[in-house]
């Protein structure tokens, strides 16, 4: 399968208190080599991890609240800078969490969805051409065209998988959004993106053991930073997470 | 993806930037008319209706500030709008990987578009009210170096304005006294020695003077010093540029929700 994203011995670390996260920003803007280290009250947010990622997986991340696994989706996405280690990505990734689904709230819908899609690569020309078909799938009708400070947060969702349908990136990262959204279109977005699997990737966190188990074909458990299981077994990552 | 692939995605940026501000706004980007046209106007009427006499000069005094007040705007706006340019940009940071460098074209665009709107108008208003002969294309080429240190300046104050705001908000103060500092309304020589030595180490002294008196057809008597800041500004603006590109990303995640 081709390899779409690999992390070697990646780490990123968190300072837990925002005066000495400051005076840490502040100190690593002007140092020419950052501390790699952890300094006084900081702690890892992911540790030593290495992760292939191909073509066609569909992998469900599990782990406890403060596990990593936000951090860990945020560093595939580049939203996060690692602190060492290698991060290669050679695809158009997608992130979708629950907080990034608006750019502007003053702009449409449709507005976001030439901001989102000129970000993947595509020209406006090429994005006009591909608005019916998020104006099939999300179902937002006429409300594409209000801005999207007046959507709901399953409005949000539609539109957002409706960009995802239109744009097809390479990888969609999916943290807890699938959540919001009402159960028909929750429907919908899971048996599209069993389609959507066969060509591309799909990396999900979700605490919804049902969705993890009857879609992902891959599972990696997170404990303390760290991946402690990454399996195809899907069943025995599941146990192995029920019981830590 | 490669820099060349965020082309679209920069232009998008730039309309956001320029129509963001002006979303709830009856009048919209008319505003970035509106503005410099009012400003140059106030001087015109002042002029006019001799409320304002500051005696007898070699150059029109109004022209003289109009334009020296536009290029000080251009610093000004870039320190307080490129300052914050990280900080609200958190949503789109959120959307991906985005090469940080975007996020400053695309707010520099913004300050540029209304320094050339607002030099257009201004060059209108000295045109037809003050009836003065202006130098248009020689003032294009040397405020070159104030955008390039405007730039410079945006960048490296972005990224500490995540980090300390006490240092931005100190910069900010700061200004309010570099404005006196810097002969916007008065000319560079003054009679304290003390006062004409500080301004002399001020680059926006020379930034200013310069592109001014060449658009208002003066003699220039501090252009070696506005070369040697030329040479400055352009190492510094270097630097500038590769601490951003390799720092900025740092700074970020203090942002994150």
């Amino acid at each position: 399968m081709m390899e779409l994203i690999n992390l070697e011995k990646v780490n990123k670390k968190f300072c837990k208190r925002l005066t000495y996260s400051l005076l840490y920003g502040f100190m690593d803007l002007f140092l020419f080599k950052p501390s790699v280290n952890l300094r006084k009250h900081e702690d890892w947010g992911i540790h030593n991890i290495d992760l292939k990622i191909s073509k066609g997986e569909y992998i469900g991340i599990l782990g406890k609240n403060g596990s990593g696994k936000t951090t860990l989706v945020r560093t595939l996405s580049g939203i996060y800078q690692q602190n060492s280690g290698v991060v290669k990505v050679d695809c158009k990734v997608l992130p979708m969490f629950v907080g990034n689904l608006a750019l502007n709230k003053f702009y449409s819908g449709l507005d976001n969805y030439y901001i989102m899609g000129t970000l993947l690569g595509y020209s406006r020309k090429q994005l006009t051409e591909k608005i019916p078909i998020l104006k099939d799938f999300s179902e937002l009708g006429d409300d594409l065209y209000n801005p999207m400070g007046n959507y709901s947060s399953g409005m949000r969702i539609r539109l957002r998988f409706g960009c995802v349908k239109a744009l097809m990136p390479d990888v969609l990262i999916i943290d807890e959004a699938l959540s919001v959204t009402d159960i028909h279109f929750q429907k919908k977005c899971t048996s599209f993106l069993m389609e959507y699997t066969k060509h591309n990737t799909v990396v999900i966190i979700s605490h919804d053991m049902s969705l993890i188990k009857d879609n992902c074909r891959r599972i990696i458990v997170m404990e303390k930073g760290e991946i402690v299981m990454d399996t195809e077994d899907i069943e025995a990552a599941i146990n192995y997470y029920k019981t830590q | 993806m490669h820099f060349w692939d965020y082309r679209h995605y920069l232009l998008e940026l730039v309309k956001v930037e320029l129509t963001q501000n002006y979303k709830k706004s009856f009048l919209g980007v008319i505003w970035l008319i509106i503005l410099p046209l009012m400003q140059s106007l106030v001087w015109i009427f002042l002029e006019k209706t001799h409320l304002l006499n500051p005696g007898i000069l070699r150059v029109n005094y109004i022209a003289f500030v109009i334009i020296g007040t536009m290029s000080w705007q251009l610093y000004n706006y870039s320190f307080d709008q490129m300052g914050n340019s990280i900080s609200s940009s958190v949503r789109a940071l959120m959307q991906g990987y985005i090469p940080m460098i975007l996020i400053v074209i695309s707010r520099f665009s913004l300050i540029f578009v209304r320094f050339v709107l607002s030099f257009i108008v201004n060059v209108i208003i000295i045109y037809f009210f003050l009836d003065i002969k202006l130098h248009v294309f020689s003032f294009l080429i040397s405020i070159i170096p104030l955008m390039i240190f405007c730039l410079s300046i945006g960048m490296i104050v972005s990224m500490i304005e995540v980090v300390s705001e006490d240092l931005f908000i100190l910069g900010k103060e700061f200004n309010k006294i570099l404005m006196f500092l810097t002969p916007i309304i008065y000319s560079p020589k003054v009679e304290s020695s003390f006062l004409e030595y500080i301004i002399s180490m001020n680059p926006l002294t020379y930034f200013i003077s310069v592109p001014r008196s060449f658009l208002l057809g003066e003699e220039q008597t501090l252009i070696d010093n506005y070369y040697k800041y030329c040479f400055i500004t352009a190492i510094f603006f270097i630097l500038s540029l590769i601490l951003y590109t390799k720092k900025a990303r740092v700074v970020v995640e203090k942002l994150v929700e």
